[in-house]
């Protein structure tokens, strides 16, 4: 590779590739004219159309031109810079040019696709982005790719049924998993379910193999009652805190439950969602895996009772927390979803003390480890309800939460179908709106319900009224188009899946992005549905969206698979687009180091003239080259590679040049 | 694209599979080429011959709808770009040969086999689209402007046909159209499951035709509207308050002989009468249902069908990626109908599943360095169709 001063005498020959994309681009924009343009352009060498830029005899053009006319500079315009940028990085590359020598203007969307109908004013706004193109490659540099060490371990945030699949997936391929679960028991939101859609199978026949072989496995350390405190770092190279809140009761417990009888200080089981109360030492529920009692510290008052009750000598109220911080290549995010609780003064009628519930206190009284056996009784009186109503969509497809949570219609089904299979006199309505199936199976599972005498209403419903004893339901039906009343004597809401209360601390630790709906963000939504804007950060299940639990599955598979694809390297290649400090320059403000939001600038102390003086450097593996060092910087020590002072002004200038009144300039994140 | 690019991929295609033995991490797997006709090694995909090509037939690839020579490249864009001979057409006259200066053309080419050494086998051999002639009340096939949903993704295509203009079959503009959905799908006299694809893409073709024709009349006819995807339920909602019209209704369709406009005949619910109404297009979004080879390929790798001719997975929850012989997995919709993130998830938990298959739980660590900016280089799969020039949300 040649200095950087060799780069500067050189003389400059530029090609410019303008592209059809068969006729997304050439519909609007006159690319012949557009090409012809960019051959006047200072240092322009050759400008060719291309049907395809990106296909095979696009790329070759671009080679052969390099060899034919010399050329130390390419620009192309076409689509997607995120999308086919490392494309022609690749092209420049394999042509033995500096991939950095190259500019690539998106005119697909950017132009052609926003002004379909505006045909001269689309190619007059093509042959500007050509023109600030090769403004900005005219003084690219060449710069080196960074080669970083993929650490060989992986943390997965989250042990519910997509952590646990994904580390198991990741540890059986030999690679060692630190598994984080927050809460004292692995398994998260399934294993307070009563069966799984549509196949009825019980969660221990299909969740607790999972959490076993998690436990059991040689590779995978599993830490419960354990937070994430911090994350920094990088693709191969997170460095994860996590905190232990400690269970304090060691591995001796056999779970005999002695302690439990003497502790006095209770408060409501979260685990039966309200149902029942538990004690500050607490077995989290019947099949809890791991099977030990934990001790809620909030609750817990010291007294000792239990410690002197277990006769195993398993209990050590003197624990404290532990701090850990663990290193890993790449990071699993499956942090799960929140089911919707109706806020007070909602519409339903829901307060937690009458016959309104939601769909997970209904798995759990249908649940045979549940508070009522199995049965689903009404709250009020304790008797069986001889008429069932259920209502879709709360909490979902409204103005405050616009999404689809896509399993409730799925589970009101269930639900339905296990109350008609073991009380078959009780009439079941279900009110909704769609009903919404995803799968080749489910058309099966509704036909069984609506044959077994499941009434689906398709209708709105504006209220439930408490009315002596009973539930009026008041619904406007769809089919009818009149105002319904019925009275039932249980009503059961079919509440939506939202973000995890934890959503926003990860994400923010992470620079992980979240849609519209709160759910983390996907690098694309067709095609790369596991990753995240991080490289490195991988998701699965229900935090990016809502699913079931073979969606799940698979979706953690796949997140699995993505890990396995970086660990097999001990080495990557990162970009180049990073700051760079000239300490030279630098006054040490140290301005860059406080405003990083990637902690990636540091301080050093050198010495100038006999006196100490401090100087900012950055950190190259884990600056993320947002720039925000470069735009703080007063003295103008820092350069932002790739997007130099110097390349901005000068494509602001050609922008500009000609009409700069009838121009509105944006200025748009790279990222 | 990507997958082209890729160093530890061999892409085959114009190949078949024809044989399949040995035992899990052990398979020996026949691939049948079948001939080009032309020498892919030599052939720089110009495509000089196509000009000199004196014979047109219709192209399977724009669903019939556009004409192509006897040799072709199956799409502009296919990876790798290279011509390919129908001998069902070409009448040898040689002219191919003499313009072609590579010397690239080669009608002595025989189909011929190889064998390959694998570990594991993925099947992801896709699912074939409802044929709606057996409808009668759509008059598919009968009335010219009346298309599959396959045949709209076609016309929508810049690459298309049509090169992006939304016209219909007979070359008129298209100002208004109507999607009739579950043609085939969720019906006890047909394929009785859900195709779960269909509802959106007509969401987002009506969309298409929304921004191309501005005003233009939109008309879904359907009965759930199964927007149950990331983002889906927000780009329906949009879309109504946009104008797009939802009735719940299954329509019947007729034609005017003089205008050649379909004729929809359907019951309003909200005015509780039947209307009937011209109309540009009608589109019928038609299901997914099995391959046509599929028992043949379920016989070739010992796999089992399920009850409704898709390729059987291990297990619907814990095993949906894998099948029930060890080594052999499975992805996409050949496993049942699915979007394309769901197809593109199930087919990475494959992935997965073959990785820690063929480890065997002892990882093999590459030294050299791996270039991850390359991760982004991501083609999409309708380039310009069907809407996917909405970006983020938007499925
Ligand atoms: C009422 C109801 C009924 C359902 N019925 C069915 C059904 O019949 N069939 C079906 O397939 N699916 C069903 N589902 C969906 C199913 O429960 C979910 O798809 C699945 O449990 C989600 O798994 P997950 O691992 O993505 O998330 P979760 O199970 O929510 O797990 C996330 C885990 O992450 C932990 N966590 C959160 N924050 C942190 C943090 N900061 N640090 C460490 N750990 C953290 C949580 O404690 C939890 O254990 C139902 C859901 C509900 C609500
Ligand atoms: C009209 C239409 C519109 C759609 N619109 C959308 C949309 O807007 N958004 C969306 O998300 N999804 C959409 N879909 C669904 C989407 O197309 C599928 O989810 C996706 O294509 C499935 O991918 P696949 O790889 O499983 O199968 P396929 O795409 O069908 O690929 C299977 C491949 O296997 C090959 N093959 C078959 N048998 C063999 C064999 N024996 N040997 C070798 N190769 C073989 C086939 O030639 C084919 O190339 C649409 C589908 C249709 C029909
Ligand atoms: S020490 Fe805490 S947990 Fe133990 S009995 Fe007392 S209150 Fe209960
Ligand atoms: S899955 Fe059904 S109940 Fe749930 S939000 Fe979607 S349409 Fe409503
Ligand atoms: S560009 Fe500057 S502020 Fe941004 S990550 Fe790098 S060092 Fe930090
Ligand atoms: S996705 Fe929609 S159109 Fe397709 S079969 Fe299902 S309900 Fe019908």
């Amino acid at each position: 590779m040649s200095s950087d001063s060799d780069h500067e005498n050189e003389e400059l020959r530029i090609g410019v590739y303008v592209c059809h994309c068969g006729l997304n681009i050439a519909q609007t924009v006159d690319c012949r004219s557009a090409a012809e343009y960019a051959e006047t352009l200072p240092d322009v060498v050759v400008a060719r159309e291309n049907m395809y830029s990106c296909a095979d005899p696009g790329q070759i053009q671009i080679k052969d031109d390099v060899a034919e006319f010399g050329l130390n500079r390419v620009v192309v315009a076409a689509c997607s810079v995120k999308m086919h940028g490392p494309t022609f990085m690749n092209v420049c590359t394999e042509a033995g040019l500096n991939p950095y020598l190259f500019q690539m203007v998106n005119i697909r969307e950017h132009c052609s696709w926003v002004h379909m109908q505006d045909k001269e004013g689309a190619t007059a706004k093509a042959k500007d982005q050509i023109k600030m193109a090769v403004a900005a490659v005219r003084t690219a540099k060449p710069l080196e790719d960074r080669i970083v060490p993929m650490a060989d371990s992986v943390v997965v945030i989250g042990g519910g049924v997509s952590g646990l699949q994904s580390a198991v997936d990741i540890a059986d391929a030999g690679y060692r998993v630190h598994l984080v679960e927050k809460a004292p028991y692995l398994g998260g939101r399934s294993v307070q379910l009563n069966r799984i859609f549509d196949r009825m199978e019980r969660i221990s026949c299909v969740v607790t193999p999972l959490i076993m072989r998690a436990l059991n496995h040689p590779n995978i350390n599993v830490y419960t009652s354990t937070d994430v405190e911090e994350i920094t770092g990088y693709i191969g190279n997170f460095k994860v805190k996590i905190r232990s809140l400690g269970r304090f009761v060691s591995d001796e417990c056999d779970a005999c439950g002695k302690c439990e009888g003497v502790c006095k200080s209770e408060a409501q089981d979260e685990f039966q969602v309200g149902f029942g109360k538990r004690r500050a030492i607490h077995l989290p529920h019947k099949e809890s895996l791991p099977y030990r009692y934990v001790i809620d510290p909030l609750l817990c008052e010291d007294c000792g009772a239990c410690a002197d009750a277990c006769p195993k000598g398993a209990i050590d109220l003197s624990a404290t927390e532990t701090e850990e911080t663990i290193t890993a290549g790449a990071i699993v995010l499956s942090i799960g979803g929140q089911p919707y609780q109706p806020e007070e003064g909602n519409r339903w009628a829901y307060d937690g003390s009458n016959d309104v519930f939601t769909a997970l206190e209904m798995e759990r009284l249908l649940h045979s480890e549940g508070p009522t056996a199995g049965r689903p009784l009404r709250r009020t009186d304790g008797n069986l309800p001889s008429r069932v109503a259920f209502i879709q969509c709360v909490g979902s497809r409204d103005e405050e939460h616009p999404w689809c949570s896509r399993i409730c219609c799925m589970n009101t089904i269930k639900e339905a179908l296990t109350i008609k299979a073991r009380y078959p006199h009780v009439r079941v309505s279900v009110y909704h709106d769609d009903i919404r199936l995803y799968k080749k199976e489910h058309e099966d599972f509704y036909r069984l319900a609506r044959d077994s005498g499941v009434a689906f209403l398709r209708a709105k419903v504006s209220e439930v009224r408490p009315k002596d004893g009973t539930l009026e339901v008041v619904a406007s039906d769809e089919i009818l188009d009149t105002e319904t009343r019925q009275d039932v004597d249980m009503v059961v809401l079919a509440t939506g899946t939202m973000r995890s209360e934890d959503a926003q601390k990860l994400g923010d630790m992470l620079k992980v992005p979240t849609s519209g709906d709160g759910f983390f963000l996907e690098a694309h939504p067709k095609l790369r549905p596991l990753e995240t804007a991080i490289d490195g950060v991988f998701l699965a299940g229900t935090c990016q969206y809502p699913k079931d639990i073979g969606d799940c599955l698979l979706q953690a598979g796949g997140a699995a698979a993505k890990c396995l694809g970086l660990l097999s390297n001990e080495l990557i290649q990162l970009d180049a687009i990073i700051s760079h400090i000239d300490q030279d320059k630098c006054n040490g403000c140290l301005v860059c180091v406080k405003k990083c939001p990637f902690a990636a600038v540091v301080t050093d102390e050198v010495e100038i003239d006999g006196k100490k003086k401090k100087r900012a450097r950055v950190i190259e593996a884990s600056c993320k080259g947002c720039g925000v060092c470069a735009a703080r910087c007063k003295q103008g020590a820092v350069e932002a590679q790739g997007f130099t002072d110097e390349q901005i002004d000068d494509q602001i200038d050609a922008a500009l040049e000609e009409d700069p009144g009838g121009k509105i300039l944006a200025f748009v994140c790279h990222w | 694209m990507e997958a082209a690019k890729d160093k530890g991929i061999e892409l085959v295609t114009n190949t078949e599979v024809t044989a399949v033995e040995g035992e899990p991490g052990n398979y020996r797997v026949a691939l049948t080429h079948k001939p080009w006709y032309v020498d892919i090694d030599k052939c720089s995909g110009c495509g000089a011959c196509v000009d000199v090509c004196p014979i047109t037939m219709p192209h399977e690839w724009e669903q019939g709808l556009k004409a192509r020579k006897a040799i072709y490249a199956l799409f502009p864009q296919a990876a790798p770009l290279k011509y390919v001979i129908d001998r069902e057409g070409c009448v040898e006259c040689g002219l191919c040969m003499q313009v072609c200066g590579l010397d690239a053309v080669d009608l002595s080419q025989e189909p011929y086999t190889e064998e390959v050494e694998v570990g594991a086998i993925v099947v992801a051999s896709g699912a074939r689209v409802f044929d709606p002639s057996v409808i009668e009340q759509f008059h598919y096939g009968k009335f010219e402007n009346v298309v599959t949903n396959m045949e709209f993704e076609r016309i929508c295509n810049a690459a298309g046909p049509t090169a992006g203009e939304l016209v219909r079959p007979d070359g008129k503009h298209i100002h208004s159209i109507a999607f009739v959905q579950c043609v085939g799908s969720r019906d006890l006299s047909h394929n009785r499951w859900c195709s779960f694809f269909c509802c959106m893409a007509a969401v987002k073709g009506g969309r298409l035709v929304m921004e191309h024709a501005p005003g233009a009349e939109v008309m879904v006819f359907y009965n759930d509207l199964r927007a149950c995807g990331k983002g889906f339920e927000e780009l329906y909602t949009r879309s109504v308050e946009e104008g797009m019209k939802f009735v719940r209704s299954i329509p019947s369709v007729h034609v005017n002989w003089t205008s050649n406009n379909p004729i929809i005949v359907y019951e309003d619910p909200d005015e509780s009468r039947v209307v009937s109404k011209e109309i540009d297009l009608v589109v019928l979004s038609c299901g997914l249902e099995p391959a046509e080879g599929t028992s043949q390929l379920a016989e070739l790798l010992s796999l089992e069908k399920d009850a409704y001719g898709f390729l059987a997975e291990r297990h619907p929850t814990d095993g949906v990626a894998e099948t029930k012989r060890k080594g052999v997995f499975i992805a996409g919709i050949c496993q049942g109908p699915k979007d394309i993130p769901d197809a593109a998830t199930h087919g990475s938990a494959a992935a997965a599943k073959v990785g820690v298959f063929l480890s065997n739980g002892k990882p093999q660590r590459k030294c050299g360095e791996v270039d991850i900016r390359n991760s982004g280089g991501v083609e999409p799969e309708f380039p310009g169709g069907n809407g996917s020039g909405e970006s983020g949300q938007d499925a």
